[in-house]
């Protein structure tokens, strides 16, 4: 019995036994190959897992917003669904084609002929709206595909629309401080990391922090420029006019206020209109400035010495003739002082200004001052104006380029020529945009910079009180503004022809330079209207604008009155 | 003798068979705790990585959201559209030169 019991145990033994080897054994192999995978095979299998489960996908960040300076929104980008097809996946072309084109009012030659396209990825509509989204989504159509992209709004429509221009639909920009700044408002590809299951899900999604959140702050304000806009379309229709230009601009430090240019358009739809209105005419057009002109020669003058403002001069009674060309003034004037001579307007005398600083003189000031050159200011597309050079000029056309004909300019030139007068002799350059902010931080900050000293505060002061001058009792009278000193310079140039080879006498440029108030000048700016009908004189036409847009300058910027108030009346609009 | 010695024997290989199971559960405990660990830890890595993804598309979303109103926001205060109601809706002027007073801020003032 005992000896049975004996081998039962024995062979239970050994199979415990075998087991526990065998367990042993499949342990060590167990080690061993992890071993081997993990330490001899590691990087290989962790190269390859890596790549099973994840997956980097670049995206876009979004377009940077736009803002005015205080803040309100200019431009924004949001995501809006676009319709593809992937025409190899199509089973139905016609069936297809005629399902798309009813829900997206496209015709149906045209999506058919995408389909039959011989690409695996054809755009059906891009910016769609979201119920046409839905429908294409609940209508299960095989090889048709929705797609989140943005698209670029700009809430004001209109408004300052040349100045901030436009992009396109791969959200490039194509124009104005949009294109200007597309490196800074594009941003950046970022890429992400995505982790995957076996069914190819999403598990995870990196956060994107790292998509920069930008912001461009103009130095326009959303409110004055609507103000100016409102104006200058009011002065062109209401002479008929080709276009119209108005800039404002604080001349201490260069921000410019309001850039308007009439027609504009809409940049939400931009290609509804003519490619003419995407112009920002301010930077990009040259017109001949006229007697607004004049302010430059005569400060060139005094600085020089070679006039005083009570030196009298002789104004040929409203015509002369130079190189067998006939120079004459809108009214005969006799003997005027040289004060009088600017607040008046006279051609002649001015010219006789010019004579006295001859060519050489008067051409190094006009470049000084910013004329022939770009102004530094952040657009595409500036203009640098036209100026022969002023050692071939013939004494004609030293006489009339005293007096602003002859001469091609730009209004960011004149202003920034003109800053030179109320800020101490110094021209400051002009700018658009005082930061860009990228995740909280800046990334650009525009630093008010003088370029120049043209002329001294002496000379700067007394041509600055002829201003004023000329609106108390000169050609600029519309411009004064209750309550304030307004100084300015009316110009009306004839427009070159070049049917008649001359000079035309039924188109002119009616233009307005000025600034408010007289001590501590805070703005600075320039109307000027493109062929105005009816009236031409720039007293009528220009002047008047300017007064309506500086008086509403003065209640935004809430600067005190500098004079006694007259007695208000309402203003009834309608 | 010989019989108690044979017993003795299978004791003693009996005694050692036994000595090997806790070896073995030991092993298992060794080898399969942080592979069960591993596998709940790794499920619970995903569900929780699920959830952050879920919650970064809905922060994407009110992100979204948020754009949308301030556009919203911004075409309702667009300059014109205020003074349009203002003048036609609420019978309001613009006020004339001079209507509006500013007084200047005095700095310093004690």
């Amino acid at each position: 019995m005992r000896s049975k019991k004996g081998k039962n145990n024995n062979r239970i033994s050994r199979r415990i036994k075998f087991i526990s080897v065998l367990y042993i054994f499949i342990i060590i192999i167990f080690v061993a190959r992890t071993g081997y995978l993990q330490i001899l095979k590691g990087e290989k299998y962790k190269e390859k897992m890596l790549s099973q489960s994840y997956k980097s996908i670049k995206i876009s960040s979004r377009r940077g917003v736009i803002v005015d300076r205080n803040g309100n929104l200019m431009a924004l980008s949001l995501k809006v669904p676009s319709v593809y097809i992937r025409p190899p996946e199509i089973q139905s072309p016609e069936k297809t084609a005629k399902k798309i084109s009813s829900i997206l009012e496209i015709p149906y030659d045209d999506v058919l002929s995408k389909i039959r396209a011989k690409s695996p990825f054809v755009w059906v509509k891009r910016w769609i709206t979201p119920w046409e989204a839905e429908k294409i989504l609940s209508s299960g159509i095989k090889g048709v595909y929705i797609h989140e992209e943005y698209k670029r709004h700009y809430p004001n429509k209109e408004l300052a629309a040349p100045v901030l221009g436009f992009v396109g639909v791969d959200g490039d920009g194509l124009a104005g401080l949009e294109k200007y700044y597309d490196e800074y408002l594009k941003g950046e590809n970022v890429e992400i990391l995505v982790e995957m299951d076996g069914k190819r899900n999403f598990i995870y999604i990196e956060p994107t922090e790292k998509a920069s959140e930008i912001k461009m702050v103009l130095t326009i304000e959303r409110d004055f420029q609507y103000e100016v806009e409102k104006v200058l379309r009011g002065a062109v229709e209401e002479y008929r006019a080709k276009s119209g230009i108005g800039v404002f601009m604080d001349p201490k430090t260069g921000e410019i206020l309001a850039m308007a240019s009439y027609p504009a358009f809409n940049p939400n739809v931009f290609n509804k209109y003519p490619t003419d209105s995407y112009r920002n005419r301010a930077v990009t057009d040259i017109f001949e400035p006229g007697s607004t002109f004049k302010v430059f020669t005569l400060s060139a003058a005094i600085e020089e010495g070679v006039v005083k403002l009570s030196d009298r001069m002789f104004c040929e009674n409203g015509s002369m003739v130079v190189d067998n060309s006939l120079i004459s003034d809108y009214q005969p004037f006799g003997w005027l002082t040289v004060k009088d001579a600017i607040v008046y307007s006279s051609n002649i005398c001015s010219a006789k200004i010019g004579w006295k600083l001859g060519a050489n003189l008067l051409g190094h000031y006009i470049y000084e001052f910013g004329f022939g050159r770009k102004t530094g200011i952040d657009f595409p597309g500036e203009s640098a104006g036209i100026i022969k050079d002023f050692l071939k000029w013939v004494p004609v056309e030293l006489s009339t380029i005293s007096f602003g004909q002859g001469i091609g300019v730009t209004a960011i030139q004149m202003l920034v020529a003109f800053s030179s007068i109320v800020n101490e002799g110094y021209t400051v350059k002009p700018f658009l945009v005082s930061s860009i902010i990228k995740n909280g931080k800046e990334v650009y900050r525009a630093t008010p910079t003088f370029l120049r000293r043209v002329i001294s505060k002496e000379t700067a002061e007394k041509v600055k009180e002829i201003m004023v001058e000329v609106v108390e009792r000169g050609t600029g009278k519309a411009a004064s503004v209750n309550g304030y000193f307004v100084g300015g310079k009316t110009g009306t140039s004839q427009k070159y022809d070049e049917k008649i080879g001359g000079y035309s006498r039924s188109r002119y440029i009616s233009s307005f330079l000025g600034f408010v108030p007289l001590k501590d000048t805070k703005i600075i700016g320039i109307v000027v209207i493109d062929e105005p009908q009816g009236e031409i004189y720039a007293s009528k036409v220009a002047v008047p604008a300017f007064g309506r847009i500086i008086s509403r300058a003065m209640s935004f910027y809430r600067i005190p009155y500098e004079r006694e108030i007259k007695k208000a009346e309402a203003i009834n609009e309608n | 003798m010989v019989e108690m010695g044979s017993t003795t024997r299978t004791r003693k290989r009996k005694e050692d068979s036994v000595a090997f199971l806790p070896m073995m559960i030991i092993g298992s405990l060794l080898v399969g705790l942080p592979l069960l660990g591993r596998i709940i830890l790794r499920h619970t890595t995903i569900e929780m990585r699920r959830e952050i993804t879920r919650m970064e598309m809905e922060k994407n979303k009110l992100t979204s959201e948020i754009s949308e109103l301030e556009l919203q926001k911004a075409t309702l205060s667009r300059p014109e559209r205020i003074k349009e109601i203002a003048r036609n809706r609420l019978g309001m002027k613009e006020p004339a030169d001079g209507t509006v007073i500013i007084i200047p801020v005095i700095k310093n003032e004690k």
